[in-house]
Order: C-alpha cells, then structure tokens, then sequence
C-alpha cells in the first residue's frame, strides 16, 4: 500500500486498493448475479469496478499521476450519479434544532401544542 | 409540528409515532387501535410518556424482578446490544456524522404497545420507540432499529413534513429497502412471509406492498391514494441509497460498507 498518499485515504477521496478489489468480486460473485435479478430483474454491470481496480492496481505499483487523476475523476463521477437524482423532500443544511433538546423540555412543547388545539 | 399533533392525537394510540412499522405482521395489520385503551386515545401525547408504568413496584423486591425478567429492561438491553448490529452501527454513525448522534436514553424509548405495532419513530421528539411487549428476540430488535433508524436519518437530513402522505411514503420505501425486510430470506423463508413468492423484481413488489400497508397503518386515508402516492415517488426514493452504497444484500454488506467511511455531512 502507498504510504506516502495515507492524507489522500482520510479525506475518503480515494480508497484503498483492497476495497477496489472487495468491490469488484463482491460485483461479480453469484449472489450478486442473483440479487440483481431479485431487485432490478438484470444482470450486474461490473465493468467500472473492474476499470477501477485495475487503475489502482497501477497507481499503487507504480505511483503514476495519471493513475490517481484517472482514479479521483471516477470517484466524484460516481458521488455525482449518486447525489444526482433529485428528492422529493427539501435537504437540510443543519440538523434539526430540537434534536438533542432534553427530553422534558421537548416532551412539554409538544403537549402544549396539542393543548392549544385541542 | 403543530397541525400534526392535532393529527396524531385525533387518530389514534398509534397515530402519534409518525411511523409505526407493521411490518413483520401478516394479518390484521389495519387494526391499529388500542382496544383497551380507546377512551385515552384522544390525547396520546400526554401518554406517551418516557416514564413507562411497567408493572413492577417501586420498592427492591419489585426493581429485583424487574431486572430478572420484565420486558422493560429486556428491551433495553437488547436496544443497547443492537448496537453490534452492522446495520445499526452504519446507520449511527452515518447519523452522528451528520450531527444527530443518537444516545441509548434520550433517543430510544421501550414502551408497550397494541399488540401489532412494533416500532415507530415520533418525530415530535426525535425519539425511537420499540415495543417492548412484542419483539421478543434480537434479531426483531435489530430489524425494527435498523427501519426506525432509517426514518430518524431522514429526518435529520430533510425537512420532512409528516402530514404530506408523499413524504411518508417516501421514507417507509427507503426503510423497507435498505432495511432488509424485503430480502429473498426473508420474503421466502422469514417467520412472516406473506405467501407471496417471486424472484424477477420480487423486491420492488415487496417494497412498494410494505410502504403502502406502513402508510395506510398511520394515516387514515383511503388505499386507493396511498398507492398513487407511492407509485408518484417510487422510483426517485427507490434509488435513493443513502447511507448505504448499495441496497445490502446481507450484514457482511452494510459491514463493508460501514468500513468504508463514507462521508455523510450535510
């Protein structure tokens, strides 16, 4: 494993070479074939993973730029088609403000409100 | 949160967990109101309350039993020991990440329950709630905590507006497919499995039939607009991983997936 490039596995930008490779046999292995015809009703399409791990197996022998720029263009393509359907909710930018209120403060607040109604 | 608690309280007892997961029950799932209790289901919410009346006396005679053997204190210590559970770690963690850390005593409840309710998520507050009078074995606490847990990532990521029946149907398809309550084990040889068999696309069958019953077991609304509702946002929430990669298709998944730190800030 590249030791030198260890900040670039922290920030997640880019993974180790082993989990390329759990990734592609995972995708290819039986119970895969089967669960994607239980879920979408096809067969998986591994050709991307098989693309990435060869990419890193060279980044990793050979510690060639190219490799690495090739290999972080797949990753953020990937996070893109993942982020890229849209939702049918509004995203948040902060979590919700009552979340770590204490219980009896919050427990209060929503009795109150009932009363009002009720 | 207002309208809905107006909602909530004028349902039903069930109707103040925004979701209530009827999930592993076959029959009868409709049937949501508590028949002993009805007179108290006008207001819920000064009901639900985290100081369960389990019947055991206060003294230590009565705590010393409790321990031995109430459901109560099984449920909670199931509830902690969930927390080995790779779907559960992933899902907390993805959730402590983007800043809703969930704690054994402030975010999870054991509550009794009418007798076909197993969980629910109450978003008023933010609180899990399991049944504690009906699941009786670890592996129903880890499958009802992984499909509350579901629930409380959604509503910590999104504004969800629980009153839009769009919204909920939304978060039950995401809970039933990442959950793994629509996996080939389990629809075929589960303990509940609804005689329903298939293979080709069985598990978007099996989501869009557990959505549609989740929903109808909440909101009183008619089955006819909850399954338009549902069709309206299935393929948007279908495909709809997050936090998992991919739909698991068993633990060793969500573990892989769990080691894999994804990032999950908002």
């Amino acid at each position: 494993m590249n030791e030198a490039e260890g900040s670039v596995y922290e920030t997640g930008d880019i993974r180790p070479c082993s989990i390329y490779q759990r990734r592609y046999t995972d995708c290819k292995s039986i119970a895969n074939f089967l669960h994607s015809f239980y879920v979408y009703g096809k067969k998986p399409n591994c050709e991307q993973f098989k693309l990435d791990y060869n990419i890193c197996k060279i980044w990793d022998n050979t510690g060639s730029k190219e490799a690495k720029d090739t290999l972080l263009e797949n990753e953020r393509r990937r996070n893109e088609e993942n982020n890229k359907h849209k939702h049918v909710w509004e995203m948040r930018t902060s979590p919700p403000s009552d979340w770590h209120k204490p219980l009896k403060e919050v427990e209060q607040a929503a009795k109150n409100n009932s009363e009002e109604i009720l | 949160m207002a309208a809905s608690s107006k909602r909530h309280a004028a349902t039903s007892q069930s109707g103040n967990y925004a979701d209530a997961d009827a999930g592993s029950v076959p029959f009868g799932e409709g049937d949501f109101i508590l028949k002993n209790d009805s007179d108290k289901s006008t207001d819920s919410f000064t009901n639900r309350n985290i100081n369960v009346d389990v019947q055991v006396d206060k003294s230590n005679y009565g705590k010393l039993l409790g321990h031995l053997g109430s459901n109560h204190y099984r449920c909670l210590g199931m509830a902690a020991y969930s927390r080995n559970n790779p779907y559960v770690k992933l899902l907390l963690q993805a959730m402590s990440q983007s800043g809703c850390e969930a704690f054994q005593d402030r975010h999870f409840a054991c509550e009794q329950c009418s007798e076909v309710v197993n969980g629910g998520f109450d978003p008023s507050t933010s609180q899990i709630v399991l049944c504690q009078n009906n699941i009786k074995t670890q592996s129903a606490m880890d499958r009802v905590i992984t499909h509350e847990l579901i629930h409380a990532f959604d509503h910590c990521r999104a504004k969800i507006n629980w009153n839009d029946i769009r919204h909920l149907a939304c978060t039950e398809i995401r809970a039933a497919n990442l959950s793994g309550d629509c996996s080939f084990g389990m629809e075929h040889f589960g303990r509940f499995h609804r005689m329903q068999f298939g293979f080709v696309k069985h598990q978007q069958t099996c989501v869009k039939d557990r959505a549609i019953r989740s929903v109808l077991a909440v909101r009183d609304t008619s089955e006819k607009l909850v399954k338009q509702a549902v069709d309206e946002v299935f393929d948007t929430c279908f495909n709809d991983l997050e936090p998992f990669h991919k739909i698991p298709r068993s633990k060793s998944d969500a573990k892989a997936a769990w080691r894999e730190r994804y990032r999950y800030e908002l």
